[in-house]
């Protein structure tokens, strides 16, 4: 019999830390960042609705 | 001439900024306890119109820190200073969605204090969206509510 494995969602978009060299790469990172956050955003939405 | 103090619509002291980058990046001088010189940078994502905003510590070699002084005792202006921007931005990029946070909770705090405050005189002018600590949905901006991120857009 198959076990079902419940994963924890213990992902944490984390901003942008420490010195980058121009714009480019901080702006890069802090992209990165945005877009993690609206991610884990919808994801904790649908979670939500799922257990509800 | 860049580094001076002036007044906003809003009536709140803005410091002057230098337009660089394009018009994507504007540079300014913090004076509080400290002078410390400061960018505010917009950059586009991957999702076209879809522009992140950082507040950055330029260093003595141009590098930039995303750790910032919060100790500087000049809030208010620098919060004014980066509405502005906005305004600017969204003007010359009417499309934009800009979306930013701070990189500490207390940072995140002042920019939801700074919105509620002005939240008449922005909502003529934009659409703001939270995007909720406790839950994570997304809504439009409400003051007194914890909200981890936000998103500006200009009205057309």
């Amino acid at each position: 019999m198959k076990t079902q494995v419940k994963k924890t969602n213990d992902f944490k978009a984390q901003p942008p830390k420490g010195i980058y060299a121009n714009s480019e790469e901080l702006g890069r990172d802090m992209n990165r960042f945005l877009l993690e956050t609206l991610l884990e955003s919808a994801y904790n939405e649908i979670r939500s609705k799922q257990e509800q | 001439m860049l580094w001076s103090l002036q007044h906003y619509a809003m009536d709140q002291p803005v410091y002057d900024v230098k337009v660089l980058e394009d018009g994507c990046r504007f540079d300014f001088l913090s004076i509080g306890y400290t002078a410390t010189h400061k960018a505010i940078l917009y950059r586009e994502t991957k999702i076209p119109f879809l522009y992140s905003l950082t507040l950055a510590e330029v260093q003595w070699d141009g590098k930039l820190s995303a750790t910032i002084n919060n100790s500087n005792a000049d809030v208010k202006p620098t919060m004014a200073t980066i509405s502005k921007t906005i305004e600017t931005f969204t003007a010359a990029n009417p499309r934009a969605v800009v979306g930013f946070m701070g990189n500490t909770d207390a940072k995140t705090r002042l920019y939801r204090i700074a919105i509620s405050r002005d939240l008449d005189k922005f909502l003529g002018k934009y659409l703001i969206w939270g995007v909720r600590s406790d839950n994570g949905k997304r809504e439009l901006f409400e003051p007194n509510q914890p909200y981890e991120y936000f998103f500006v857009t200009s009205r057309f």
